[in-house]
């Protein structure tokens, strides 16, 4: 019998945190049923999933060739710097990277 | 001209036969359109003065005396996660509001090449997480047969332009049922070809190991035809396999079940489907018998019991991490923040709909350390199970009938509430892509009350062709289905 | 207290492909203006997909094979989930668990001394774009924006993990001089530091009294060899202080300020970092079949440390010639051709280190742009082996062929080293004009003011000098022994 994992509120805030999306507090148990739901469902799954079982692999029937070593330019790169949110001359431009102490704590 | 109700191909050859116009046809479909879609809001964008442009540059080429292409002035439409040059493209999420792709998807280029059209982009779920079409943020779709009813998702403005006769063929794209259960729904033939048949470069990702482009027709045939002209080898895609395929065109004219080894799928509780799709599959199994296919039952414990999870686990894996790009930063919605991952937090808050942002927190949950270990890895070694049942199975059969959907269309704002008629849709869908089998909804006629009853045909990796010959056979005996009665009412 | 130090290296080597390691557009970045080698693949535009480049391959490979690696058939890539400006798919694609070479081992030489270190692995994976800092110092800290250049971004990397086995700093310069050495023999990268063609992070620890790893301090931000040098010296003193205190160390990363002289404590507030590491399903598998892995074998020139030995035992050259001869494969090559074409192997030696390098110090050349052929070096040499010229004749005639792109045989003429020896009457003359050209010592010795003879031998040498040695000496000594009569 394999141990049973349940997602609790501390990993849900690290992943909010590593997938810069936030979610009201209210809504912390509906992610986490989703979660717990899934989870519940694979713990059957698990126990046919042994050593020897290979990870899922496709079968190729025709490898396409691999890509020549040929350099292209794309003559799009104008076009879309132009329409870039945060186009800065040539470059894209980012507000200060690291945060400051106070706006780490309204994060 | 009467070109409703013309198949793709009956309009290609129309047009290649001077019968009428690419521009003539190209206009009935965008005439419908306009007159028609306020209220069923299959389309999200409409390329009237590109359409037609296209349409004239058809036409002359014909009048020219050129090799005019398979499918020459057909009008279609794409799902809106299909990168359109110049067109915009929105996966309809704010996400991408307004934003114009500077290149066309691989199909969407072999669709040209081949004389199609492109009048518009069909509405969808947000970034295809969704199986109704009513999490867009240009308003739901309303089911072509019952406008009280969604018409399935997330390829649900796809499915609807072609029930609705606006079009004779549109593409969507299938990553867990998302073309063959808007084609249930809306009563028309969809398909999900084997994974590696069509190119995936230019659709907007949701996973990359689950995704395929998925042609919808109102017939068999001219969904051999999409196939003859969009399955091929792409060097921009090497999921792509790169094997010479056969004629599709050619497999479903052939239209024989004589000799084949037909399964049925049991193992399940039957009484769980609405009565009608019961009683669609019983059909589909003795069109097959009569048709000189031999009959056996079978069950897949493996399938049945595991898909579900397996399927979620690689599904919202792949998709939070294919949605990370979006950053506000090259494209898509931006928001100001004071620093880097303020400005990425609050582009992804606004971007992203509710509904996406939750399933990119569930899919980075099941990836964080430990969960991954204890339950992802395992299911990637169940699905190279499950894919092991289907190829034990297919030594002893040429094709499966299965259900697609348990329910009739839903009504809208309802959805599936019961949890084994939930879980039994969710395997019925997601099978096919699992093993990367090609499937394909078929159309067995309409309920007394106009609505669709369709059956699931699924056949080994890569025998999208023997598929197509069997689905064929199946579609002459039952009929192909009729195009919607639209109303302009409300 | 004397701990042992420990020291593992992960190294960084951009592959010298033209196109980049999963889309087409080049590699040639360097001063290139931000932007500009991009495209929809490596800007991660929705829709888009990596592709594979067959070079890269074959370079990491090739570099595998080098290093004695096993190669692996059929490996996959992993992605690796972080948000940064210079990553725009929020995921790198990299290896993770399969490497595409696995084990292998490096043979160095440091002070004085031969050994063995075994590696980890060799795998393939992308690079990230370039952040542009408007600090005075260029640095991150205290920057109010950053300007990020996805020009290097998916560049091919092939990242080499050495196991935790050098003990000094001298074996860790020794293990990455000998990495670059290999490198730039494959051709497989330029393997330079100064433009990021190759880089290295430092993993430090001191071991405990009873033989345990200490915990391991990882250096970052380190772009020269000396640096590295530096820094290593810093950080173990800096990790026996706190030790020799009663302290204890942190596992943690640190990044070398060279102004300063000091690592200095990342202080992350992220904590360790959760990659979410699985398979990347948008490729396939990589093939590296026997027959393939075999063909890049076939095609490995000699190896470095093999060329370096060799040259000791077939030309007798010393550890330190060899080493300096064949630090550079294009300069091994030119070697042996002067050798083939006659010369004799120590005389090649020495001009090779001595006249030839000088030129290409000075002029910043490198040997393959050096114009005169190795043949005709050979020739040059031979002629003063067989006493046709002397040394300083043949210098003179190297130096015109070179600075007035002379032949050999032109160069020889205008030097005057026509490869006869002085003598007769065209010895007189010249003895004649060193004469003129003294006349008080001529004077002093005419008078018998020459007891110990030093004005004669005076004398003498300015005649060879002008002869430029191309006289016989005892012939000289006679000339002027006569002409002073």
């Amino acid at each position: 019998m394999i141990e049973k994992m349940e997602m609790d509120r501390d990993r849900l805030r690290e992943v909010l945190t590593m997938s810069r999306i936030g979610l009201p507090e209210e809504d912390y148990q509906e992610v986490l049923d989703r979660v717990n739901d899934i989870l519940r469902l694979c713990d059957k799954m698990r126990e046919i999933a042994h050593e020897e079982v290979k990870p899922f692999e496709w079968e190729v029937k025709k490898a396409p060739a691999r890509r020549a070593d040929e350099p292209k330019r794309w003559s799009g790169r104008d076009e879309f710097l132009a329409k870039a949110p945060v186009r800065d001359g040539d470059f894209f431009r980012v507000p200060r990277i690291i945060a400051l102490e106070e706006e780490e704590e309204d994060a | 001209m009467e070109l409703l109700g013309l198949s793709a191909r009956e309009i290609a050859a129309g047009v290649k036969a001077k019968k009428f116009t690419a521009e003539e046809a190209v206009r009935a479909s965008i005439e419908r359109i306009k007159r028609y879609d306020k209220k069923y809001n299959a389309i999200v964008a409409l390329c009237e003065e590109e359409a037609v442009a296209s349409a004239k540059r058809v036409d002359e080429a014909v009048a020219r005396g050129e090799e005019p292409g398979a499918l020459c002035g057909v009008p279609y439409v794409v799902k809106d996660n299909f990168c359109t040059k110049g067109i915009v493209t929105t996966c309809c999420s704010k996400m991408l509001k307004g934003w114009v792709p500077n290149y066309d998807a691989t199909a969407v280029e072999k669709m040209k090449e081949a004389g199609a059209v492109l009048i518009g982009k069909a509405n969808m779920d947000e970034f295809a997480m969704g199986s109704t079409t009513e999490s867009s943020i240009f308003g739901a779709t309303l089911n072509p047969r019952d406008r009280t009813r969604v018409p399935g998702g997330s390829s649900g403005g796809s499915a609807a332009a072609v029930a609705a006769g606006y079009v004779p063929v549109a593409l969507g794209s299938d990553t867990g049922g998302s073309v063959r259960q808007p084609a249930a729904f809306c009563g028309v033939q969809g398909m999900k070809p084997s994974y590696g048949q069509i190119s995936r470069y230019g659709i907007v990702a949701y996973a990359s190991s689950l995704d395929q482009v998925g042609p919808l027709a109102a017939n068999v045939g001219d969904l051999a035809l999409l196939m003859d002209v969009l399955a091929k080898g792409d060097p921009n895609d090497t999921t792509c396999d790169a094997y010479e395929r056969p004629s599709f065109t050619g497999a479903a004219a052939k239209a024989s079940l004589a000799g084949k080894r037909v399964a049925l799928l049991t193992g399940y509780d039957r009484g769980s489907l609405d009565a009608p799709l019961s009683a669609a599959i019983d059909r589909a199994v003795e069109i097959c018998r009569a048709e000189g296919a031999s009959i056996i039952d079978v069950k897949l414990p493996i399938t049945m019991e595991h898909s579900v999870a397996c399927y979620y686990m690689v599904a919202l894996g792949d998709a939070s991490s294919k949605l990370a790009c979006y950053d506000g930063m090259r494209y898509g919605h931006h928001a100001d923040g004071r620093n880097l991952s303020e400005m990425y937090k609050k582009s992804r808050m606004e971007g992203f709909g509710e509904e996406v942002r939750k399933r990119i927190l569930v899919g980075t949950c099941i990836l964080t350390r430990g969960y991954y270990e204890n339950y992802f890895v395992p299911a990637m070694k169940v699905r190279q199970l499950i894919s092991d049942e289907f190829k034990n199975l297919f030594e002893k059969a040429d094709m499966l009938i299965c259900p697609i959907s348990p329910a009739l269309a839903y009504k809208r704002g309802l959805g599936e509430k019961d949890p084994v008629r939930m879980y039994l849709g969710d395997v019925f869908t997601t099978i096919a892509n699992l093993a990367g089998l090609p499937s394909v909804s078929l159309n067995l006629g309409f309920t007394a009350e106009g609505l669709p009853t369709n059956v699931q045909l699924l056949a080994p990796r890569f025998g999208d062709d023997g598929l197509l010959c069997c689905a064929a056979a199946i579609e002459r005996a039952a009929g192909a289905p009729h195009i919607a009665e639209l109303t302009e009412d409300d | 207290m004397k701990r042992e130090v420990v020291i593992g290296l992960e190294i960084h080597l951009q592959l010298k492909t033209r196109t980049k390691l999963f889309c087409s557009c080049s590699t040639d970045y360097i001063g290139a203006t931000p932007n500009t080698n991009v495209c929809p693949v490596c800007l991660a535009v929705p829709g888009t997909l990596p592709v594979i480049n067959d070079r890269a391959v074959d370079l990491a490979v090739k570099m595998g094979l080098g290093l004695h690696c096993d190669i692996q058939d059929g490996t996959r890539f992993h992605r690796k989930h972080y948000f940064y400006a210079d990553l725009p798919k929020a995921y790198q694609i990299t290896q993770y668990e399969h490497a595409i070479a696995q084990g292998g081992y490096l043979d160095i030489i440091a002070e004085g001394k031969k050994k063995r270190v075994h590696l980890d692995h060799l795998h393939l994976e992308e690079d990230a774009g370039k952040l542009v800092h408007p600090t005075a110092d260029g640095r991150l800290s205290g920057a109010a924006y950053s300007l990020v250049d996805y020009n290097r971004g998916g560049m091919p990397l092939s990242e080499i993990v050495s196991r935790p086995e050098m003990n000094s700093p001298a074996e860790a310069l020794a293990y990455i001089a000998q990495i670059r050495q290999l490198a730039r023999y494959l051709d497989v990268s330029d393997g330079e530091m100064e433009s990021g063609s190759l880089r290295v992070d430092v993993n430090v620890s001191l071991s405990n009294p009873d033989g345990s790893l200490g915990t391991r301090v990882e250096l970052k931000n380190i772009n020269s060899l000396r640096s590295i040098g530096r820094a290593l010296e810093y950080e173990i003193a800096r990790q026996n202080r706190v030790l020799d205190e009663g302290g204890e160390l942190e596992q943690e990363t640190r990044l070398w300020d060279d102004a300063a002289g000091v690592t200095r404590s990342m202080r992350s507030k992220e904590g360790a970092r959760d990659y979410r590491y699985y398979v990347e399903m948008d490729l396939a598998p990589i093939d590296a079949k026997p027959d393939y892995v075999r063909r890049i074998r076939e095609s490995l020139p000699e190896m470095p440390w093999d060329k370096r030995d060799r040259f000791v035992s077939e030309y007798g050259l010393s550890l330190e010639e060899s080493q300096q001869i064949t630090e550079q494969r294009e300069v091994a090559d030119y070697y042996e051709e002067i050798v083939k074409a006659g010369a004799p192997a120590a005389k090649a030696a020495n001009w090779m280190r001595t006249e030839v390098q000088r030129i290409l110090r000075d002029d910043a050349l490198d040997i393959t742009e050096f114009p005169i052929s190795a043949r005709r070096l050979g020739e040059l040499i031979s002629k003063v082996e067989r006493k046709e010229l002397s040394n300083t004749q043949a210098k003179d005639v190297l130096a015109a062929m070179y600075g007035e792109k002379l032949s050999l045989e032109e160069a020889m003429k205008k030097c005057g080293a026509s490869g006869e020896k002085m003598t007769g009457g065209a010895l007189e003359a010249v003895v004649e004009k060193v004469f003129a050209s003294q006349p008080e010592a001529v004077d002093a010795i005419k008078k018998g003011a020459d007891k110990k003879g030093a004005k004669v031998k005076f004398l003498q040498g300015l005649v060879m000098r002008e002869t430029r040695g191309s006289a016989d000496p005892a012939e000289v000594a006679r000339t002027v022994a006569e002409l002073l009569k």
